[in-house]
């Protein structure tokens, strides 16, 4: 029977539909990344679950030295283990016919003939070792696509020094790879990095490890997977002669790392963004749902009149706000739906799963809905109370018109007598309607610093590899080498076709020791005053290498709980394993790694060593048919375990980084757009319709549509841009806040807004204004004024 | 009709004064009116002097300062909000000066609006409802205008739908404000006549204020209000 009121409610919602769907795209927006990133995060969650416990992921990775196989056999008795499987594990380096380069790798031990072993492969094209040759490699999927390397074919691999053809006898991913970079890399390069199972008899003999491993990966009991660092602290110790590398937790495992912080950045985005689009449609709705009972005020009152009680009227006016928040939350779980297809394929091209897929999650989709139907209705509660709180008689009555009244400005005569009159039309009105200029702002702020985190995301990423690749890392080439040479090698990397420069890294692993605190990290010996990699401050310094002492990267003195001037232990995993002591000269700032330098040779005497160089970085100035001929003779170098050129390791991170960050900057600036479309068009669409009678005499007395949309068009900007000012910090903040879920031991992002950022924040918040009020000009140029003056309001 | 006199509506020692500015404005003084089952009263007035106050308040549309107000037997200003509006929707009926038609409905959904939107004493099926607005069009003459909006009506005819309205739960009293107000001779004249055959006919209690003492039919007990006060005439 209610269905009278309802027929009533389809007209206001049809006479207000340009406003409506302003706000419905709003809350669409709102829901939309809300079930987007959602489902996103879910569809990641789903595939990894399924691929850990299809593979077997492991709970902690220990890497060491050497250590006998039964040696292993001590560990399982240790609490809270539950299984564990040892590998040998070295870095290779491929020689592929069609690349001139040598390539870097990774090989990896694997029984045999398949079984159900922790950290499993899932193979993807061929078999299985087959057992009937010897030499037989499964190669990881990515690098075999990117590579074009078929099953059944031969690559080489230069292992242990030696080069060796191996048959591949299949293509095949692993869990513990989801995401993979190379040793010392952040970004995942198929190109220039794989990995390589062998057979670990094969292993063995290769690189004479027969009875014994290097790596260990194991699974806890559930209880024990509350404390992994106490069972890795038990590991550790029982393992402390075999020269423990590091010990990861699967926490702090790079692959499951990195796609942790993408998820949690995720679910941070899925609270924020439907957060700041819903109060925004709620503010907005409040702007529309007080200007529709305005107007209704006398049909109110005469429904108060006829004894219709206040839960029929307040229930008619909130299905307004219901239809929103329905057709918004609906549209919102379309669009949603359609962001995480389109999240879920970007993540594919970072992220390897067997099947990664876009699922539809009903739940969260119904919480989106109701997320969205409960801010929509409180947009509209504030302005049906009020409507319902006056007395029939009182809402019957026109209300006191507050358009006589002065704004406090105008006491401030001289001010005021010497403004334009226009300027005094706008301020009036924005001083009168202070709630809807109020929210105006409020709108603008939120969508300005919704750009700024746009851009902020470049800048930051941007900053990041200027920095790391135009401050620290300036070489051309990095060669890391198998064992510690001596200068000698170094000498000769000198002479290598086309290279001008070249300086020798002298890297330790240790552990470093203060107090009760310890990290494992290495040592990187520079020469002094080298110019390939200077170790700075956050702000650009470079920071020279103190002949005595250490340099060390910020975030690890914070995992010590150590500052300038104090004194570190450090025991390295070589040698006899003694404990050291350094002075920390310098807190420096890194943002790949928690890098810590000393003195080439200072480090050297320290150790006991002369001259032991680990790494070799050079700068080079080479003529194409050089680069080749440099290539060809660095794959005949036994000792060289990897080799980076500095140059393509830069593009793949510009490339992969930046990339995906468009793509999402992009994304957030329509929906920066949506917001400053939507409420600008509601505040002067509502404003346009309550000043018909000023408009109206405006064009009589001579004034062109054009001229009067000016006047709107600077109340417009003034509201915008102080809001977008405001929104220019708020920005700032939420980027600080988003970086730092992407800030861990491995990379650690830097929050930075280039002051172009701030510029180009405002530039667009104009333009949308501008869009906006194009919209506006032709409402106002096709109004019929004429009858507006001899409207009775 | 009948020959029992109970009273319907008793207004005592209402006070009402309005804040304007910082000056607060006195309306009512005290005023004391006691209307009778059947009766019909006409309060004439000059604009300005309180009419529509005292209309309202003895309505239940606006609360007094000080006094009561008992319909029936309620003592309207010490019910709930709740309460009072299901008495303004099952006892008393308006009609305004300005017809307050909600213009989305038509005529005739506008008549029924007061019988559907709250649950009722006399319970009513839909037909029943929809008997009596057939009945009631009928009455005002407007059977063949049931589907026009407001704005397809004229000034009377809205005048009349908005009685029509009024009646629709049956009400034992009717309060009309100006009336007709907004009306030509003849088309204020066909409004009051019918407001009088319902008294006559049905014996429908009417007070209806006006500031016109030309108010074609005058009839009934005529009161005065001047000064926040009210004189037999
Ligand atoms: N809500 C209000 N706020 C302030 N003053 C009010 C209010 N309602 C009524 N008044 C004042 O109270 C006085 C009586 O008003 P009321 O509307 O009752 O007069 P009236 O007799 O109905 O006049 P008219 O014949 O013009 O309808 C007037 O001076 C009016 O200005
Ligand atoms: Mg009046």
């Amino acid at each position: 029977m209610v269905k009278i009121l309802d027929r009533k409610l389809l007209r206001d919602l049809l006479r207000t539909k340009g406003l409506l769907i302003a706000v419905i795209m709003i809350v669409a927006v709102g829901t939309g990344s809300f079930v987007g990133m959602l489902s996103t995060y879910d569809n990641l969650l789903i595939a990894r679950t399924s691929y850990y416990s299809r593979c077997r992921m492991a709970d902690f990775w220990i890497d060491l030295k050497k250590a006998p196989i039964s040696e292993i056999k001590n560990l399982e008795t240790l609490k809270g283990i539950s299984e564990l499987r040892e590998r040998i594990s070295f870095p290779v380096i491929v020689d592929l016919e069609n690349s001139n380069k040598p390539i870097n790798g990774l090989a990896l031990s694997m029984p045999a003939g398949p079984c159900s072993v922790i950290n499993n492969i899932v193979m993807k094209s061929g078999s299985y070792f087959t057992n009937d040759i010897r030499d037989e490699v499964i190669v990881s999927d990515k690098f075999a696509l990117a590579r074009n390397i078929q099953p059944g074919s031969f690559i080489n691999l230069i292992l242990n020094g030696t080069k060796k053809k191996l048959y591949v006898a299949g293509t095949a991913i692993s869990s513990e790879h989801i995401y993979l970079a190379p040793p010392g890399g952040i970004v995942d390069n198929p190109l220039g990095y794989g990995v390589f199972y062998l057979k670990r008899e094969y292993m063995e003999d290769v690189f004479g490890f027969h009875g014994a491993c290097n790596n260990i990966v194991g699974i806890l009991t559930p209880k024990a997977r509350y404390n992994s660092e106490q069972v890795l602290d038990n590991i550790n110790k029982s393992l402390k002669d075999y020269g423990v590398y590091a010990a990861t937790p699967l926490k702090l495992q790079f692959s499951n790392l990195t796609l942790s912080a993408e998820m949690g950045g995720l679910q941070t985005m899925a609270t924020m963004f439907p957060a700041m689009f819903l109060s925004v449609a709620a503010l907005v709705l409040n702007v529309l749902m007080t200007r529709i009972t305005e107007q209704q005020r006398t049909i109110v009152g005469t429904l108060k009149a006829l004894g219709i009680n206040n839960m029929t009227i307040f229930n008619h006016f909130i299905k307004y706000g219901l239809f929103v928040g329905v057709t918004g939350g609906i549209s919102g779980c379309i669009l949603g739906h359609w962001i995480a297809a389109w999240m879920t394929v970007m993540y594919k091209t970072f992220f390897e799963f067997p099947n990664l897929l876009n699922e539809l999650y009903p739940n969260t989709m119904l919480i989106a809905i109701l997320i969205s139907i409960v801010f929509s209705v409180i947009g509209t509660l504030r302005g049906v109370r009020r409507i319902i709180r006056l007395n029939p008689a009182e809402a019957m009555r026109e209300p006191t018109p507050t358009s006589c009244e002065n704004i406090l400005l105008e006491r401030w005569t001289r001010l005021w007598t010497n403004l334009d009159f226009r300027w005094q039309i706008i301020l009036r009105s924005l001083f009168r309607n202070k709630s809807r200029t109020l929210i105006g702002i409020v709108a603008a702020a939120i969508g300005s610093s919704m750009v700024v985190l746009a851009f902020g995301f470049v800048n930051s990423m941007d900053e990041m590899i200027e920095f790391q690749f135009s401050k620290v890392m300036l070489s051309d080439y990095n060669l890391s080498l198998k064992d510690d040479l001596n200068y000698g090698a170094f000498i000769e990397s000198k002479k290598l076709p086309g290279i001008s420069h070249a300086e020798p890294i002298f890297n330790v692993p240790c552990t470093f020791i203060n107090k009760n605190y310890h990290k494992k990290g290495m040592i990187s010996g520079l020469i002094s005053g080298a110019k390939l990699t200077i170790p700075r401050r956050a702000n650009g310094d470079s920071v020279p290498i103190p002949p005595v002492g250490l340099l060390m990267t910020k975030r690890m003195a914070q995992h010590l709980d150590i500052s300038e001037g104090q004194t570190v232990s450090f025991v390295p995993v070589r040698g006899e394993r003694k404990t050291y002591e350094a002075k920390v000269v310098s807190i420096i700032d890194s943002m790949i790694g928690l890098s810590v330098y000393a003195d080439f040779h200072y480090l050297n005497y320290l150790l006991g060593e002369t001259s032991a160089v680990s790494d070799i970085q050079l700068k080079s100035n080479q003529t194409p048919e050089q680069k080749i001929s440099f290539f060809k003779q660095l794959k005949t170098i036994p000792n060289i375990q990897s080799i980076d050129e500095i140059k393509v390791q830069k593009k793949i991170v510009t490339k992969q980084f930046t990339g995906a960050m468009q793509g999402t900057a992009f994304m957030m600036i329509m929906f920066a757009a949506v917001i400053f479309f939507g409420s600008i068009l509601n505040g002067t669409l509502i404003s346009i319709a309550e000043r018909h009678r000023e408009i109206a005499t405006f064009r009589v007395l001579g004034y062109q549509a054009m001229e009067v949309g000016t006047i709107f068009l600077r109340e417009n900007i003034v509201v915008n841009m102080i809001g977008t000012i405001a929104g220019l910090p708020l920005g700032y903040w939420l980027l600080v806040g988003m970086m730092s879920q992407f800030c861990n031991d491995a990379y650690s992002m830097p929050s930075v807004v280039y002051p172009s950022t701030w510029l180009w924040t405002i530039i667009l918040a104009m333009l949308f204004v501008l869009g906006a009020h194009w919209i506006v000009q032709k409402d106002i140029s096709k109004m019929d004024w004429s009858q507006a003056l001899s409207m009775k309001e | 009709m009948s020959n029992v006199t109970e009273t319907i509506l008793d207004i005592k020692r209402v006070r009402k004064s309005y804040k304007i500015g910082r000056k607060n404005v006195p309306v009512l003084k005290g005023m004391d009116l006691k209307i009778l089952q059947g009766e019909c009263v006409l309060l004439l007035g000059p604009s300005g002097s309180g009419k529509s106050t005292l209309l309202h308040i003895a309505g239940g549309l606006d609360k007094p300062d000080e006094g009561h107000v008992i319909i029936g037997k309620e003592n309207i200003y010490q019910l709930t909000d709740r309460k009072r509006a299901h008495i303004r929707n099952s006892k008393v009926g308006f009609v305004f000066q300005f017809y307050n038609l909600l213009p989305d409905l038509n005529a005739f959904d506008n008549i029924i609006l007061p019988a559907i939107l709250e649950k009722h004493d006399k319970m009513r099926s839909k037909k029943e409802v929809e008997n009596r607005a057939f009945y009631l069009l009928e009455l005002i003459g407007l059977v063949d205008r049931a589907s026009h909006k407001p704005s397809e009506l004229s000034g009377g005819e809205q005048q009349r739908v908005a009685t029509a309205r009024a009646l629709i739960n049956e009400p034992e009293l009717i309060l009309a404000d100006e009336p007709t107000g907004n009306l030509d001779r003849e088309a204020g004249d066909s409004v009051m006549e019918l407001l009088f055959n319902l008294n006559e006919k049905n014996g429908t209690t009417l007070l209806i204020v006006s500031h016109n003492p030309q108010l074609s039919g005058l009839r009934g007990r005529i009161l005065s209000l001047d000064n926040g006060i009210i004189e037999h005439i």
